[in-house]
Order: structure tokens, then C-alpha cells, then sequence
């Protein structure tokens, strides 16, 4: 069983990769992402452009464990200017989290902020998930990333970046990862290499539809 | 003669004003086209809303944007257009701001 998630998760593709939480009116978004926490495929369909629904499996990759929930992600303040946008959401999701033998309730939100030009992007999001008495996590999510070429409109886009996460109440409270993001048309993907004790690969797709 | 100098003088006083405005005009009209100027054009990925916004509009032949300049050209079907509180709307969907 836990296999076939992961191979769902592998070929398929989430959410807390990549600020963009919601698309288009009317735009479907499919995401995929591994770290050394989760393996997971979040699918949203963006009613408007302030707001967006969707379905959220999780797998805890060093608990053992599986999350189905609903997802909501809001977007509270977008500034468009000219050289650049910024934007501020709020992500809140309910479900279930399992083990083998345990089921419990599943409740968590976060906030994201990001402001990106065509060569500079920084964000923050933080994460408050509480799964009972099985898993709880904080996580406080920074990025900075620069475009070492400027790229127009259905170029192949480059980015290099560093994430750190910093997740006060596990095990392992301090995660470095540098990573590459790559986009044409509707895809996005970030390849990048987790500075951890164990699951360095770091891997988020991202398919806009 | 004084009327003809007159007016003259007047053209060229606001010659430099009307074309100013113009050029400030976020959303020019054209046969078969249609150009603004978009806010927040920094992230191609991002921009694919536009894309996909307008494409689904039965008006619409196919789109280009240039973030270089933040233009986005609509190229429109025979005989159709799409008005100005269309546009604005279209834009606010895809995510975006006309300038």
C-alpha cells in the first residue's frame, strides 16, 4: 500500500513547494513534492483568483504515517507593480492522519509571503500541523533565489535558491537545502540536495492546468 | 490669416500633451489586436494565467506577452473585440493588474 502512495507521489505530482497557491479562475493545479519530512500530491482548482479548494495526500516519510485532507489556500493581499509582485496567503487544511494501527484528526494552517522580481525572489511560510497524538510540526520555511539570466515570456526559466527550514520542536531543527528551480510553459520543477541526516533529495513539480 | 495662426498656435501647444496621453493609454484598441500594458509580469510560470484566461475567450485568436515590456498583445478573431471592462476583469482573473 505504502508503495503504491509513493509511486502516486513519484510519478504524479505539492503544496508547500512553491507559493503558488492559487492559480487562474477556473485553473486546476496539480504539485508534487518530496523533502525529508513528506512525500506529497496536493491537486486545487482555483474558483477565483483570491481563492483556491483541493486535496491534499501526505505520507511521513520518517514517522510512517499517511495524511488525507482538504486544503484551502487564501489570498489575502497581492500588489502588482511594475517591477514587481508580492503576495500574502493563508493555508489552512482539515482530514485525517494514520498509521497502521491509530487514526486521529488532522488540523493545520500557515502563512506565506513573497516578493519576486525578474532576477530576485525571497519568501517566508510557516506551517502549525497538529495530528494529535501523532505527529505535530512547526515549520518556518525562508527562500532567496536569483535568476542568473533574465528570461521573457516561453523562454526555459532559471533559478537558484536556498531554503531553510527551521522546524523548532523535531528532531532535526535546522534544514539547509540549495536547490535549482527550472520552468517552461506550465511545469516547474526544483531539484535540490537537503543538508540532512537522512532523505536529502528534494524534489517539487509543479503542473499548471 | 490671425484665425489660421491662432489655431495653428493651439495645435502645436497641445500636440505634446494629446500625444503624451496616448502613450499613457493602458489599453489601445487595434484592428484584429488588442494591446495593454500589465502590473506584475515579473514570473513566466505566473504568467501562463494570462495565457490561459484568454485563450478560453471565444474572441481570442492567440496571445503573446513580452515581460521586457509588460505588453501583452491580444490578437483578436474577424470582426470580434472585447471591451475595455472585459479586459480590466479578464486581467483581475489571470491574477494581474492593468496598468
Amino acid at each position: 500500500m505504502r508503495f503504491i502512495f509513493l509511486l502516486i507521489t513519484l510519478l504524479f505530482s505539492s503544496g508547500y513547494c512553491f507559493a503558488s497557491a492559487v492559480s487562474y479562475a477556473g485553473g486546476t493545479t496539480l504539485m508534487q513534492s518530496h523533502n525529508n519530512i513528506f512525500d506529497s500530491v496536493h491537486l486545487h482548482y482555483s474558483a477565483s483568483s483570491k481563492y483556491s479548494l483541493g486535496y491534499r495526500f501526505e505520507y511521513l516519510n520518517q514517522k510512517n504515517l499517511f495524511a488525507h485532507s482538504m486544503q484551502v489556500n487564501n489570498l489575502i493581499f497581492r500588489k502588482n507593480a511594475k517591477n514587481y509582485q508580492t503576495n500574502f496567503y493563508i493555508k489552512s487544511g482539515l482530514g485525517l492522519i494514520h498509521s497502521d494501527t491509530q487514526i486521529e484528526p488532522l488540523l493545520y494552517s500557515g502563512l506565506a509571503l513573497d516578493w519576486e522580481t525578474r532576477r530576485f525572489y525571497a519568501s517566508y511560510s510557516n506551517r502549525f500541523y497538529w495530528g494529535h497524538d501523532l505527529f505535530s510540526l512547526i515549520n518556518n520555511r525562508y527562500r532567496l533565489g536569483i535568476a542568473p539570466y533574465i528570461a521573457n515570456f516561453g523562454d526555459f526559466h532559471t533559478w537558484l535558491m536556498l531554503q531553510i527550514d527551521h522546524n523548532p520542536i523535531n528532531d532535526e531543527e535546522l534544514i539547509v537545502t540549495p536547490f535549482v528551480r527550472l520552468f517552461v510553459s506550465n511545469y516547474l520543477l526544483e531539484l535540490g540536495y537537503s543538508l540532512s541526516e537522512s532523505n536529502n533529495v528534494f524534489v517539487n513539480f509543479v503542473w499548471k492546468f | 490669416m490671425k484665425k489660421y495662426l491662432c489655431c495653428l498656435i493651439c495645435f502645436l501647444l497641445f500636440l505634446p500633451l494629446s500625444a503624451e496621453k496616448i502613450q499613457k493609454l493602458s489599453i489601445r484598441h487595434f484592428e484584429n489586436k488588442i494591446e495593454l500594458n500589465i502590473l506584475g509580469i515579473v514570473c513566466d510560470f505566473c504568467a501562463r494565467s494570462l495565457e490561459k484566461t484568454f485563450k478560453k475567450q471565444k474572441e481570442v485568436k492567440k496571445i503573446e506577452l513580452d515581460m521586457n515590456t509588460n505588453l501583452l498583445t491580444i490578437y483578436l478573431k474577424k470582426d470580434m473585440n472585447i471591451d475595455d471592462k472585459r479586459l480590466h476583469k479578464l486581467v483581475k482573473d489571470a491574477g494581474f493588474t492593468v496598468e
